[in-house]
């Protein structure tokens, strides 16, 4: 029967140099569809949740879904899925670009790497051929020139590659896995767990192509997902122009972009690194993953004046003055939560992550961090190694470096914003849940996305759960942001319904424009199945649970359900959203209840029995 | 009464970035927007003040407030 799976994973053994091909187990494919849900189910079922995340014991999976690499709207989307090291949760990180299709091509779902180096090696495919291959040419160089030296060893520059950076290398637990320079998988370490077993990169080549179960229906689903993205105005007009940061103003002007490590809600300044201004001013054209016909990526152009600017002793490859990004996250992170007002500095800053291998969402946070430590006086000049006042464009740029390559006082900040606070003695500064920083949405001002943060199976995100869409976008329909009510059902389907998007293969944002209606038809008739939209969201509520119960193994308790004082309790000092704290204590109970867990975060019996875990 | 009246993302193509708006006492955010000729449809999330409108076109404005504009947006 053909399918848009490929049924074959490839296990690299990195200990022992071994590399075999499996067969996907379809009872487990059939339960969790594929990508993060299939990929989670390995990673349970092949390790124990208390190991080391940056041990060889830990295993790093490549995944795709069932949609990825098809002509499926947004079917670009790979994943990462490893303990991470940042948090010690489960971690699954989701990237787009063309790295994902291309692993389909030739040939496989997954790949399973176990064990670590002892040398720095990569992994080459082409088709049926892989092997291991020394990497210390390019141990201790870029993403960027790493992904060029990679393509002309292997003599094929059609080749994708997936690489960490020096961050990766040097066990940032904020270090990401990049795919063409600038495609990410970007959080909670994921590249550092990589960098723990010497793998530099993966290079790909395929030429074997997809096959779908039902090319009519499948051609005729496929085709009303992509009139309905191109018609509606969010995914067919408002992203290809302006991106995500157009969502900078949106937030400021509500009273929801969280600025100088969250002591305001609004930055003075926010026009200035707003969607709007990198449009008219730094974009030179937006780009698409693969099939995808958002195209919301930015390509960007610094003036030659800037692009001399806070110069770093990096390859000079890193400063060619254009590049990709940035994008709303990374903006609000390294800019407004910094106080940085310097688009010029924010685009060098973002592309210097893009090389080094670094989530800039962590990295921008912990640098607040920093500058609230600095600000307060816990560290002075001479322990930071330059002025880390609020608003230091250079340091911002600077500090990028040191943090990829532990130098100096990068060493700490490359622990990430949690064991940083701890260190220099105020834990009250980490804005985040369970060790990883928030992203850019004020969970005062906004309160769904506070139960989905302090409740998210991979520490504080906004990905797997993302109530902004209703609360302030009105998708699929508008909820007061300021209520609390009926926010735990929201946000339970908003994760639930994420769990299947993210296992398709699909990007997320698909659904400011379809619904798991149109995704799970496409679904069936690329692969044979017969989902209704109601098993697709069990099984979304089953990778949930088997995601939380891995949590739970792994010693993070329902405690860690929760958000920092200074968002329970410090009220938002000025502007609209005056006053609010997060109200969790009046979501978390109903929360639990809906998800059939008992007030201490277990799983009940009868909800394990009924999800068949 | 006088308005401050904010335009974001595309609608700034049409309407530029901000306008001053002079309106009778009573006007609400309907009557706004039949002077500045902006049709309802072209916009998703109004604020007045920072506070969402909540789609109640007949919000009452007071003067000195200030209006943000917004189409339909998305991001992440």
């Amino acid at each position: 029967m053909s399918s848009s799976y490929t049924n074959r994973l490839l296990r690299v053994n990195l200990s022992d140099g071994s590399i075999k091909i499996e067969k996907i187990n379809q009872d487990w494919q059939n339960k969790f569809i594929g990508g993060r849900g299939l990929a989670t189910k390995y990673l349970v079922a092949e390790t124990d949740p208390k190991i080391d995340a940056l041990s060889k014991e830990n295993k790093l999976i490549f995944v795709t879904g069932p949609l990825t690499g098809t002509p499926a709207p947004t079917g670009a989307r790979y994943m990462i899925v490893t303990k991470s090291p940042l948090t010690g949760a489960v971690a699954c990180s989701n990237s787009g670009g063309y790295f994902g299709s291309e692993l389909k091509f030739a040939g496989y779902d997954m790949i399973i790497f176990e064990g670590a180096a002892e040398k720095p090696v990569y992994l080459s495919i082409y088709n049926d051929e892989v092997a291991l291959k020394d990497a210390s040419e390019v141990w201790g160089k870029g993403v960027w020139e790493t992904e060029e030296l990679l393509k002309s060893a292997e003599g094929d520059s059609e080749a994708k590659v997936a690489a960490i950076g020096p961050a990766g290398e040097n066990k940032v637990l904020f270090s990401c896995i990049v795919n063409e320079k600038h495609r990410a998988a970007g959080r909670s370490g994921v590249g550092a767990v990589m960098g723990s077993k010497k793998l530099k990169a993966v290079v790909v080549r395929g030429t074997k192509g997809i096959g779908v179960n039902n090319p009519t229906q499948f051609f005729e689903d496929i085709n009303r997902s992509k009139e309905i993205l191109k018609d509606s105005p969010v995914t067919g007009k408002a992203l290809p122009a302006y991106g995500t940061a157009v969502l900078v103003n949106v937030m400021n002007e509500y009273g929801g972009l969280p600025a100088y490590n969250f002591r305001k809600a609004q930055f003075e300044n926010a026009e200035k690194v707003s969607g709007e201004t990198l449009a008219d001013t730094r974009l030179v054209a937006n780009k698409a993953c693969f099939a995808c016909t958002i195209a919301c990526g930015r390509v960007t152009k610094l003036p030659d004046e800037a692009s001399e600017q806070y110069i770093v002793s990096t390859s000079s490859r890193n400063w060619k003055n254009a590049g990709e990004g940035p994008e709303y996250e990374n903006t609000w992170a390294m800019a407004p939560l910094c106080g940085v007002d310097d688009i010029d500095a924010l685009i060098k800053a973002n592309w210097l992550c893009n090389d080094l291998g670094m989530d800039p969402i962590s990295y921008g946070a912990t640098l607040a961090c920093a500058m609230e430590l600095y600000d307060t006086g816990a560290i002075d000049e001479k322990t930071a190694g330059m002025n880390l006042a609020f608003g230091n464009a250079e340091a911002l740029v600077k500090m990028a470096y040191a943090t990829g390559y532990r130098e100096g006082f990068g060493d700490y900040l490359a622990e990430g914003a949690y064991r940083l606070s701890k260190r220099f003695g105020h834990p009250e500064f980490f804005m985040g849940v369970k060790k990883q920083e928030f992203p850019a949405y004020d969970p005062r001002s906004v309160q769904g996305i506070g139960l989905a943060y302090a409740t998210n199976n991979r520490g504080a995100d906004h990905l797997r759960g993302y109530t902004i869409a209703s609360e302030i976008m009105g998708i699929p329909e508008k909820t007061d942001p300021a209520a609390t009510e009926g926010k735990a059902a929201l946000t339970k389907l908003f994760q639930d319904a994420t769990g299947v998007v993210d296992s398709s293969g699909l990007c997320v944002f698909s659904t400011f424009a379809i619904g798991l209606p149109e995704i799970v038809p496409m679904i069936n008739s690329a692969t044979g199945s017969n989902y209704s939209v109601d098993d697709a969201l069990k099984i979304g509520e089953r990778i949930w649970n088997m995601e939380h119960l891995y949590n739970l193994e792994a010693g993070i308790s329902g405690s860690e359900d929760t958000l920092p004082k200074r968002i329970l309790e410090g009220k938002i000092p000025e502007g609209p959203t005056k006053g609010m704290v997060n109200r969790l204590s009046e979501m978390l109970p109903e929360y639990y209840k809906l998800r059939g867990w008992d007030s201490s975060a277990t799983p009940t019996e009868a909800k394990l029995k009924e999800l068949d875990l | 009464m006088n308005i401050k009246v904010k335009f974001f993302a595309d609608l700034r193509n049409r309407f530029g970035k901000e306008s001053a708006c002079r309106l009778p006492e009573g006007s609400t955010i309907a009557d706004l927007f039949k002077q500045v000729e902006l049709p309802e449809e072209l916009t998703r999330i109004v604020l007045v003040n920072g506070k969402s409108i909540e789609g109640n076109m007949n919000y009452g404005l007071c003067d000195k407030d200030t209006v943000s504009i917004f189409p339909p947006v998305g991001g992440g």
